[in-house]
């Protein structure tokens, strides 16, 4: 669509910039948000068994000051403060405390046990032995955090884009980031409330696989809508 | 279908989780990948928006400045934007055409701009887009028009034209300046008797003619008033060459609307036929005719068809016999040709005398590669100006990118 088309002098040019200089403030917001992330996710790395097996060969909080720069130097490269690449490094620093509850890493393991038994029953034991370390707190703030950077990102974008059509965002901006940190919020609060619920659900296999297949389907539907 | 960049975010999120989860046998991933889906149920909120009133000011020719004035309320829940379409042809100079709110219960919006139309034509400026989406900027994108009542009629400013290019003489003149009319309201000099038709007024029954003939007979007076002119626009498809706003075309229509302007003025008939659209205008006189032309001028279009100039003469040949105007051909001549058409428009008139024709040639004077295509068309303008000219017809040559007075006050300078 076509909103609107005039040629912009430089003093329109420069009058738009001043009059967009707020948006400013979404990728500081981001930046402030990836560094509470990348912290959630070096807490999450600093507990066993991770802890237990890199202290061994060198300290942890060497890694400290490397991994919270990284979002600064994402925003003097004028990227996205909290970009995908980031979510999934602090995702994979934090999915090591998982290893020690997954089937995958002990048939791994198992497997391992054939060539290197020593090797092998030594990460058994410190492995086995966290199993009860718990870090979906943790992993929930580097998710809620994530969603609501891009959330502020995707309206930064989209004011930028009509200050240049020559349209004022501000109002629309602000209250877009109000209203994403205010939902967001309260969906993490209540989401632990949720997950931690213990369901007793048995049911045959069977009607287990439809119900997951009608899940599928409805959320296909709601997705493509 | 098109996929919403947050809609896009909010699933690879979702699906890197699930996936991460999945491999890593981990319910705390799987669980955490619904987190980013529960915004993407979030519908988009119906908004209802109504004008409350609309305001233009200004405006109506070329490169004038015009104000519109929109207000507007919105109830519901949700990111609204609004946007005043404007035609293609419309530069904005001040403010802007979109508005965007975010709307929570009722909000009023107001749209407030100045803009600057750079081609003639009527517009409609009713339509109104509304488009509402969810405050995540997710989901369906509810796109509708609402209707203004607005309309804006552009004409192009009519050129000064000083003095057109004349030769005083009896008859023979290539201009009708003095030239006595064919047709007209009939004086007191006397010129013939001849056989009443019907129409002929009762008064100018000659009735002792009419009693030695044994027929009915009246006297034939010299008509008053000037002499008639003919412009045959040439409206093919070719002319369309050049820029949106300043192409031959556009180029066509002020020098139409200039003559035009300059003979109804003084009192002459101005008749005008648009080639490639087979359309004209009987001669008339006065401000009625003018605007009866540029009304036709304003909606005027290049055809996509081509209609040779010599088929646009034998259509207006009837009403050229009839008037015996002064003719003008405003064409590209190096596409038109029209050197055929120009001696039989020359050769109406009875008695030997030749029928005063002017050609208008458009050309540029653009600065343009010289490749051979461009040396063709050079070299065949000029072998058909010169064929033009030898056969005693006057062609003036006007570069498009020069002002349309001065080519014809340098004629008459010249002249």
């Amino acid at each position: 669509m076509r909103w609107l088309r005039f040629k912009k002098s430089d003093s329109e040019e420069k009058r738009i910039e001043i009059r967009g200089s707020y948006l400013i403030l979404g990728p500081v917001i981001n930046l402030l948000l990836a560094e509470f992330a990348s912290y959630q996710a070096l807490l999450a790395l600093s507990q066993p068994p991770i802890l237990v097996l890199v202290s061994k060969y060198f300290a942890l909080q060497l890694l400290y000051p490397v991994i919270l720069s990284i979002p600064i130097i994402l925003l003097i490269f004028r990227k996205n403060p909290f970009s995908f690449g980031l979510f999934y490094f602090l995702l994979l620093l934090s999915a090591g405390n998982l290893l020690s509850r997954s089937e995958l890493f002990y048939a791994c393991l198992d497997g391992l046990y054939l060539k290197f038994p020593e090797f092998a029953s030594y990460l058994n034991s410190v492995f086995s032995s966290a199993k009860d370390v718990n870090i979906f707190a943790l992993l929930l703030n580097i998710v809620w955090l994530f969603v609501l950077s891009q959330l502020i990102w995707i309206s930064t974008e989209k004011g930028r884009e009509m200050e240049e059509r020559g349209m004022s965002s501000k109002n629309l901006v602000a209250f877009q980031w109000g209203f994403a940190f205010i939902s967001t919020y309260l969906i993490f609060l209540l989401y632990p409330a949720v997950f931690t619920l213990n369901f007793v659900f048995e049911a045959p296999l069977v009607i287990v696989g439809i119900i997951g297949v009608g899940v599928f389907i409805a959320a296909t539907f709601l997705l493509s809508r | 279908m098109k996929i919403r960049k947050g809609t896009y975010v909010l699933v690879k999120t979702s699906m890197f989780l699930l996936v991460l989860g999945i491999l890593l046998t981990s319910y705390e991933l799987v669980a955490l990948s619904v987190f980013p889906i529960l915004f993407l149920l979030t519908p988009t909120f119906p908004v209802r928006v109504k004008i409350l009133g609309h305001h233009l000011e200004g405006g109506g020719y070329v490169g004038e400045n015009f104000k519109v004035v929109i207000t507007m309320s919105a109830s519901g829940f949700g990111v609204l934007k609004v946007m005043h379409k404007l035609p293609e042809h419309f530069e904005l100079s001040k403010g802007s055409n979109a508005a965007a709110r975010f709307v929570v219960g009722s909000a009023g919006i107001r749209i407030d701009y100045e803009a600057i139309p750079t081609k003639r034509g009527r517009y409609s400026l009713g339509k109104v887009v509304v488009q509402v989406e969810n405050p995540f900027l997710t989901g369906k994108l509810f796109v509708r028009e609402l209707e203004v009542p607005l309309e804006i009629e552009i004409k192009q400013r009519v050129p000064k034209v000083i003095k057109i290019g004349v030769h005083r003489g009896i008859a023979r003149s290539p201009t009708p300046d003095v030239d006595i009319s064919k047709i007209g309201v009939p004086g007191t000099d006397f010129r013939e008797i001849r056989e009443y038709v019907s129409g002929d007024p009762v008064k100018f029954i000659n009735w002792k003619a009419s009693a030695r003939k044994n027929e009915v007979m009246v006297n034939q007076y010299e008509v008053e008033g000037k002499k008639s002119v003919w412009i045959f626009l040439d409206g093919n498809p070719y002319m369309r060459h050049g820029e949106l706003i300043r192409n031959y075309f556009e180029a066509a229509v002020e020098a139409t609307n200039a003559i035009s302007y300059y003979f109804t003025q003084r009192g002459y008939r101005v008749g005008l036929y648009i080639i490639g659209h087979r359309k004209y205008l009987y001669p008339d006189t006065g401000r009625r005719q003018f605007r009866r032309i540029v009304d036709e001028l304003i909606r005027v279009e290049p055809s996509e068809n081509v209609e040779s100039l010599e088929e646009a003469f034998e259509n207006s040949k009837t009403l050229l016999i009839t008037y015996k105007p002064l003719i003008y051909f405003i064409t590209r001549i190096e596409y038109s040709k029209p050197v055929r058409a120009v001696l039989k428009a020359s050769k109406i008139s009875k008695r030997g005398r030749k029928a005063p024709v002017e050609v208008i040639a458009l050309a540029s004077n653009e600065k343009t590669e010289e490749d051979l295509s461009a040396l063709a068309l050079r070299i065949l303008r000029g072998s058909l100006e010169a064929r033009i000219r030898s056969a005693g017809v006057k062609m003036t040559v006007w570069e498009i990118e020069k002002p349309l007075s001065q080519i014809l006050l340098r004629e008459v300078l010249y002249a």
